[in-house]
C-alpha cells in the first residue's frame, strides 16, 4: 500500500517536472552578419514589435540623432520571418533608406544626410503581401553637432572611430 | 599646325578628364549625400548602381547564370535606364558627358567591388539574396522602387553631382 502511494507520488512528480520544463528555445535558421550590426546611430528611437496591418498603412515614428549612423525599424512576418523585399513608395528628402534582411526580420534603415536636422518622411511597401509602413522621421543634432570645444588647448579626447564601422563602404 | 591643334585639343581633353576625375575622387565631402532633383534621374542612378552590384556579386560569387537571367528579364527596363542615364550626362555636361559617364561607371564599379572586399567572406552569403529579391519582383516596373531601397549609390560619388542647368544645356545641344 505504501509502495503504491510512493509510486503515485513519484509519478506525479515526474508529470509535474515535465510541465515545469521550459519549451525548447527557438533556433533561428538565419544568420546575422557582422556588417549589419555596425554603423548604427547612437541615438535611435523606433517602435518595437511593430505589426503591419493589411488593410491600411501603418505609421511609425523614428527619432534619430544625426551622427552619421543609421536608425533601423525592424518588421517581420509571423514566425518571425523576414519580408521577401521592400519597395520605396515615397522617397525621403534628406536621407537614405536601406531595406534588407537581418536575421529573421526585415530592417528598414534610415540614414540622414550629413548635417541635416529636422523632419523627413518616407514610405515602404513590403512584399509579398503589400503591407505599407509610413515612417515619420525626426532628425536631431548628433553628438558632434552639439559638442562644445574645450576651453583649454588640452588634447581632445579620442572619439570613437565610427567612420570605420560603417555598415557598408 | 594641325598637329599642334590636335596636341592642344588632346591636352585640353586630358586636363578636363583629370579635373573630372579629381572632382569625383577628392571632393567626396562636398558631394556626399547628393541626389538628383528629378526623381527620374535619381532612379537611373539607383538602378545603374543595382545592376553594378549584381554584376559584382555575379563575378565574385559565381552567379553568372542568375545575373544573365536578371539582364534578360529586365532588358527593356535596363535599356531605358541606360538611355536616361546617358541622356543625363549628355544634358548636364554636353560633349564631356560620355567621358564623365565612363568615369562614373568605373568609379561605381570600383566602389561596389571595394564594398565586397570589406565584407570579405560574408559578401557572397549576405548579398546573394539580391538575386532572389529581383527575381521575386512582381513586375519590371517595380525595379526602380526596389533599387531605391537598396542604398547602393556610394555616398562618396553621389548622384547628379555634376548638376548644371540641364534644360539650358539640352536646348543648346538641340539648337546645333
Amino acid at each position: 500500500m505504501t509502495s503504491v502511494k510512493l509510486g503515485f507520488a513519484l509519478g506525479g512528480l515526474v508529470v509535474l517536472a515535465g510541465c515545469s520544463s521550459p519549451p525548447p528555445p527557438r533556433v533561428s535558421q538565419t544568420v546575422v552578419y557582422a556588417a549589419d550590426l555596425q554603423g548604427g546611430a547612437r541615438s535611435c528611437t523606433v517602435p518595437q514589435d511593430l505589426t503591419l496591418t493589411a488593410d491600411a498603412p501603418t505609421t511609425a515614428q523614428m527619432v534619430v540623432g544625426n551622427d552619421g549612423g543609421w536608425c533601423g525599424l525592424m518588421v517581420a512576418l509571423p514566425g518571425p520571418h523576414p519580408y521577401r523585399l521592400g519597395l520605396i513608395t515615397a522617397r525621403p528628402q534628406r536621407g537614405r533608406v536601406y531595406i534588407h534582411t537581418v536575421g529573421d526580420a526585415t530592417r528598414i534603415s534610415y540614414t540622414p544626410d550629413a548635417g541635416f536636422v529636422g523632419e523627413d518622411a518616407f514610405a515602404v511597401r513590403l512584399m509579398p503581401d503589400s503591407r505599407v509602413v509610413q515612417v515619420a522621421v525626426k532628425v536631431e543634432p548628433g553628438p558632434a553637432a552639439v559638442a562644445t570645444p574645450a576651453p583649454t588647448p588640452a588634447p581632445a579626447p579620442a572619439t570613437p572611430a565610427r567612420s570605420t564601422t560603417r555598415r557598408r563602404s | 599646325m594641325p598637329v599642334n591643334s590636335k596636341t592642344q585639343t588632346a591636352s585640353r581633353r586630358a586636363r578636363v578628364g583629370a579635373l573630372i576625375l579629381a572632382m569625383f575622387m577628392t571632393s567626396t565631402s562636398v558631394m556626399a549625400d547628393q541626389r538628383c532633383a528629378d526623381p527620374g534621374d535619381q532612379s537611373h542612378f539607383e538602378v545603374t548602381a543595382l545592376k553594378t552590384e549584381l554584376m559584382v556579386i555575379a563575378l565574385t560569387c559565381e552567379e553568372r547564370d542568375r545575373y544573365n537571367a536578371f539582364i534578360q528579364r529586365y532588358q527593356p527596363t535596363l535599356v531605358e535606364v541606360n538611355r536616361g542615364f546617358t541622356n543625363y550626362f549628355n544634358r548636364a555636361l554636353g560633349r564631356a558627358g560620355q567621358r564623365q559617364l565612363d568615369i562614373y561607371i568605373t568609379a561605381l564599379a570600383n566602389s561596389r567591388q571595394q564594398g565586397a572586399q570589406v565584407l570579405g567572406s560574408d559578401f557572397c552569403p549576405r548579398n546573394r539574396i539580391l538575386f532572389e529579391e529581383v527575381a521575386a519582383l512582381n513586375s519590371p516596373a517595380d525595379l526602380a522602387a526596389y533599387a531605391a531601397g537598396k542604398d547602393l549609390v556610394p555616398v562618396g560619388l553621389g548622384a547628379c553631382v555634376s548638376g548644371p542647368a540641364a534644360p539650358i544645356r539640352q536646348a543648346s545641344r538641340s539648337s546645333r
